[in-house]
């Protein structure tokens, strides 16, 4: 009897087992991760980006840079192959290979508040494939660490160095530089303890999700938030005017937003990244007025794509109430410093007040747009050839403010001339003109004195300032041509599209023909800083030149939603031959 | 070779060094130290195999064939002089130091920069310092006379010595008194009423839009008596007059003899020979040159090791000697940490020199310069030489005199150690470059 009594408990423990390591088994990250977790990253196909990254004609071009084959010689890059052996050793086969057997069923990450530790899991193909992984990182470590002790967590073997510890649970393999957080990942693995999953917001925003993007982050501001530095930054008051003019709406939207989400598409046509901020706009808008403009409403100008674009930006930004509410957004040395600039810009400008006659009779929003020069070839031409940039701002009534332009423009070349002068710089000439219904005022440098010099002038020749008026729009030019072009674009762009707040777009293939047109300075530039000889400098300039052809385009917008904010980035390369 | 100091005299320090023994590696290196800024390997091999006269001969002339050099390096300064700022040009000038096929030419192009010095720091104008420099250079080992009358004319020279107006009715003394006392004489040899009367010479002599112009309304056109001499003189017949005096010989060989072979003040009575040739060939510089650098006292113990190494000279000689590249900007900037910032000299009197160079700072600076560079030496390939050979091939481009025996021995076991890892090269060079002997060129 007690025989059978022993069978049948016998019997009954390995089906508990055998169910319990079913159950384990189906367990997602989320439920291995504890609910501490506020920063979660999934990589669902790990071999699919390792394939990307490492496959891609751009990688395999960088491979044969001189610099690639220079960094093979140093120790570390000895190092890390002599550990690449050794973990391919103990595992038995290539590590990429490896990599996609123990990454079959992705990788994980997760930043724990509690431990303040970060832990990795990686779902193996096999429960032989996550022991074999925990193995080759076992003969790594050996190589290396001083100590590695072996304990036990609930009957699974965890290996510890220092704070840091791995083991493989089931299916899974575990590292973490906190061996708690080991710890609490077997726990929940087991059903001990209380996981990620368990959480309505990670669980009704991973159901939300759409489509399958290579990296996908989740982090959550409501646990966040309870850390005190991170309060605090995102409470007080800036003492940086440039980044609150660049994020500050962002910024702002953080104490409302309850988590942030990141998605990551990789392929090899580019790089999409996309973060969603689930706030309320309009309630931001409140205090930033000058981001989001009124109920959150604000759009932006249509991008300018004058010949050549190398950079096209627009943005809703309103810099009259930037400037009334600079008190609530910015700290007493900026405000002070505020203060100083109004007082020295009402000087500039006629003794018009620069806040409210100035700024006050400009309409929310602001375009810039940097183009590459083209130098006739009978004119002159700098040694170093700069981009021509350009602002656009719409005035609310030109009839008073566009004359008030039209003399600071004025003062400031005659204030030009007056230092350049002292500083043997020839004087700009300045003239006004009409363009079909456009007044371009515009200055235009002396010729050299020294014909050799037109075709190698100084760094200044890149200059002939404008200033043009179309209609209510007010042109600042570095460039009198881009003046011109921009004030016949103006008038027949399309509508601003609805939605967006800000959006920014580089042509790299235009970047890469004006570094091209500076192949001289580029190459004088690097004979100084490394020293080489000009057919050197030329090999190695032309490379770098030769590199960026596989960049094409990249684009960042920020969308406005009902729902809240989303950052766009886009990288495109070039296509492949 | 008279290694014995007692064997020469004024008369015979001069002569041409006798056939044996012959012109060895240690003396061509030594050669290429003073004349140059120090000898690759291949250098050393040629100059050996070409032997002395030939060797001195193809460093005198080698200026006629750098045209495309001259030519990439002009265009190079045309982009640096675009940035408008005086530290790229010293970053570019460094470069052509490391670069040129020319060495003496650009010893001699640093020495007049020493002697007629005009700093960046007062004359922002990088156009101005770049056109004085190839002033320099054109002149470098041609004639003193030239020299002179195109550095009294010379917009950089005259805007640093507040001298860009010269009116007859106060004329500008500045100038004037520094073409004596540090330019052509020296002190002592003139009076307070010549340097007047030499400002005199230069009234109307100006500066407009960075040239040089005559202002014939504001040149004072009466007679003026100058070291003996009278005459309605104006700045050349004043310069004429000058170049004249026996002590300008006297005073320019002395300071070319501290420069390529001693620190120490030789006696007149050893200057003599060199001033009188000086005087003989018309002022001219090469043949006084030639005459050092083929002398019995150059190679002798008076003047082997008895340098100080300036800062450029120790920076860009380890470059050239390892055959090493580096960012000049950066390399500029820890040569002006040393004191030696090419175009920005400490005051008219340029740099003083020898044993000013050095102080226990200056020490560890020197030290840090040469493990910076010597991080630019690549890993070292596994068939190199033995190791001992290694430390002593390093020894002879590095140092005037060989290392103490222990520190070769440590050096050799240290790299017999490290076997074939890159770094071990990197730090033998550290360690010489530490060395008290490697501050002696």
């Amino acid at each position: 009897m007690n025989r059978r009594l022993e069978c049948l408990g016998c019997l009954l423990l390995v089906l508990i087992w055998t169910v319990g390591k079913a159950r384990a088994a189906e367990k997602s990250a989320g439920e291995l991760l504890p609910a501490s977790v506020v920063a979660y990253v999934e990589v669902p196909q790990p071999a699919k980006v390792l394939d990307v990254v490492f496959d891609h004609p751009l990688a395999r071009q960088l491979q044969q840079q001189p610099e690639y084959k220079a960094a093979q010689q140093t120790p570390q890059y000895e190092q890390l192959q002599a550990a690449i052996q050794k973990a391919e050793g103990a595992l038995g086969q290539p590590w990429r290979k490896a990599a996609a057997e123990i990454g079959a069923g992705g990788l994980f990450f997760g930043v724990d508040l509690t431990t303040r530790g970060v832990v990795a899991l990686a779902a193996a193909s096999s429960e032989a494939q996550a022991a074999k992984g925990r193995d080759a990182i076992l003969e790594l470590s050996r190589a290396s660490a001083a100590s590695i002790k072996e304990n036990e967590h609930r009957g699974v073997k965890v290996h510890e160095i220092g704070d840091a510890g791995f083991a493989a649970v089931g299916n899974w393999l575990v590292a973490s530089n906190k061996r708690a957080l080991v710890w609490q990942v077997i726990d929940n693995h087991q059903g001990h303890s209380e996981p990620l999953a368990g959480d309505e917001q990670f669980q009704s925003v991973l159901k939300a999700r759409t489509g399958q993007p290579a990296a996908w982050l989740y982090a959550d501001l409501r646990l966040l938030k309870l850390i005190p530095g991170f309060r605090q930054a995102i409470d007080k008051k800036s003492d940086n005017p440039p980044v609150e003019l660049l994020a500050g709406g962002i910024i702002g939207s953080i104490p409302d937003a309850p988590y942030v989400t990141a998605a990551l598409d990789l392929n090899p046509a580019g790089v999409k990244l996309k973060v969603a901020l689930p706030c309320k706009p309009n309630e931001t808008a409140k205090k930033r007025e000058f981001y989001l403009g009124g109920e959150a409403r604000g759009v932006a100008p249509p991008l300018l794509r004058p010949q050549r674009t190398l950079l096209s930006a627009a943005t809703y930004r309103d810099f009259a109430s930037l400037w009334r509410h600079a008190p609530d957004l910015f700290d007493d040395g900026i405000n002070a410093k505020f203060a100083e600039a109004e007082s020295n810009l009402t000087t500039l400008f006629a003794g018009r007040n620069f806040r409210e006659d100035i700024l006050g009779n400009l309409h929310p929003g602001m375009r810039l747009v940097v183009t590459r020069q083209e130098f006739p070839p009978d004119g002159i031409t700098p040694a170093i050839k700069l981009p021509a940039g350009a602002i656009v701002v719409r005035m609310k009534s030109p009839e008073e403010t566009a004359k008030i332009f039209k003399i600071t423009f004025q003062s400031v070349v005659g204030f030009l001339n007056v230092t350049g002068g002292m500083n043997g710089i020839d004087p700009l000439d300045l003239n006004s003109e009409k363009v079909g219904s456009a007044l371009i005022v515009s200055g235009e440098y002396l010729p050299p004195r020294d014909a050799a010099k037109r075709k190698e002038a100084p760094l200044h020749y890149n200059a002939s300032p404008a200033a043009a008026f179309v209609g209510d729009l007010f042109i600042l030019s570095s460039s009198r041509a881009l003046a011109v072009e921009l004030a016949e674009q103006v008038q027949r762009e399309a509508p601003a599209s609805a939605g967006v707040n800000s959006s920014l777009v580089l042509d790299a293939a235009v970047g890469q023909a004006a570094l091209a047109d500076n192949r001289g300075p580029l190459i004088a530039q690097n004979m100084l800083e490394k020293g080489h000889d000009r057919a050197a400098a030329e090999q190695e300039i032309d490379r770098v030149l030769a590199l960026l052809k596989n960049l094409q385009r990249s684009s960042l917008q920020l969308a406005v939603k009902e729902a809240g904010l989303e950052l766009t980035l886009e990288v495109l390369l070039a296509s492949q031959p | 070779m008279p290694r014995n100091l007692a064997e020469l005299t004024p008369q015979t320090a001069w002569l041409p060094l006798e056939a044996a023994p012959a012109f060895d590696r240690r003396m061509a290196a030594h050669l290429f130290r003073r004349a140059g800024f120090c000898a690759s390997r291949r250098e050393l091999d040629e100059a050996v195999a070409a032997g002395l006269t030939a060797t001195v001969k193809r460093l005198l002339t080698a200026g006629e064939r750098s045209s495309a050099f001259d030519e990439e390096m002009r265009k190079f300064a045309e982009v640096a002089l675009a940035a408008g700022n005086p530290q790229s040009l010293a970053g570019w000038w460094l470069h052509r130091l490391r670069h040129t096929p020319a060495p003496l030419v650009e010893k001699m192009t640093l020495f007049w920069h020493g002697h007629f010095a005009t700093s960046a720091a007062k004359v922002r104008d990088a156009r101005l310092l770049y056109d004085q420099n190839e002033l320099f250079r054109r002149h470098a080992l041609g004639n003193f006379r030239p020299l002179v009358r195109g550095i009294a004319r010379d917009p950089a020279m005259l805007l640093y010595l507040d001298s860009a107006t010269n009116r007859k009715n106060h004329p500008n003394e500045n100038f004037a008194r520094e073409v004596m006392e540090l330019f052509c004489l020296g002190i002592g040899r003139y009076s307070e009423r010549d340097i007047r009367e030499l400002a005199r010479c230069f009234t109307g002599w100006e500066i407009l839009h960075g040239k040089f112009t005559f202002n014939t309304y504001q040149h004072d056109y009466g007679t003026k008596s100058l070291l003996g001499q009278s005459g309605p003189f104006d700045g050349d017949d004043g310069l004429r007059v000058i170049l004249e005096q026996p002590a300008c010989a006297e005073f320019l060989c002395g300071k070319l003899v501290r420069y390529f072979v001693t620190d120490e003040d030789l006696p007149a009575e050893w200057i003599a020979p060199l001033a009188q040739q000086f005087r003989e060939s018309d002022l001219a510089i090469a043949p006084v040159l030639e005459t050092i650098f083929t002398s019995r006292l150059f190679y002798s113990e008076r003047a082997i090791g008895q340098k100080v190494r300036g800062p450029v000279e120790l920076g860009v000689g380890l470059l050239r000697a390892l055959e090493i590249n580096t960012n000049m900007i950066q390399l500029a900037e820890r040569l002006r940490e040393l004191g030696q910032l090419v175009f920005f000299p400490p005051n008219v009197k340029g740099w003083p020199g020898g044993k000013n160079w050095i102080d226990s700072s200056a020490l560890l600076g020197r030290a840090n310069l040469v493990r910076a560079l010597a991080d630019n030496i690549p890993p070292r390939s596994a068939a190199g030489p033995a190791s001992g050979e290694q430390i002593d091939q390093l020894a002879e481009l590095l140092l005037a005199v060989p290392p103490p025996a222990e520190v070769r021995a440590g050096l050799i076991a240290q790299l017999e150690q490290a076997g074939g890892m890159p770094g071990a090269l990197r730090q033998a060079v550290s360690v010489l470059g530490a060395l008290p002997e490697f501050q002696l060129s």
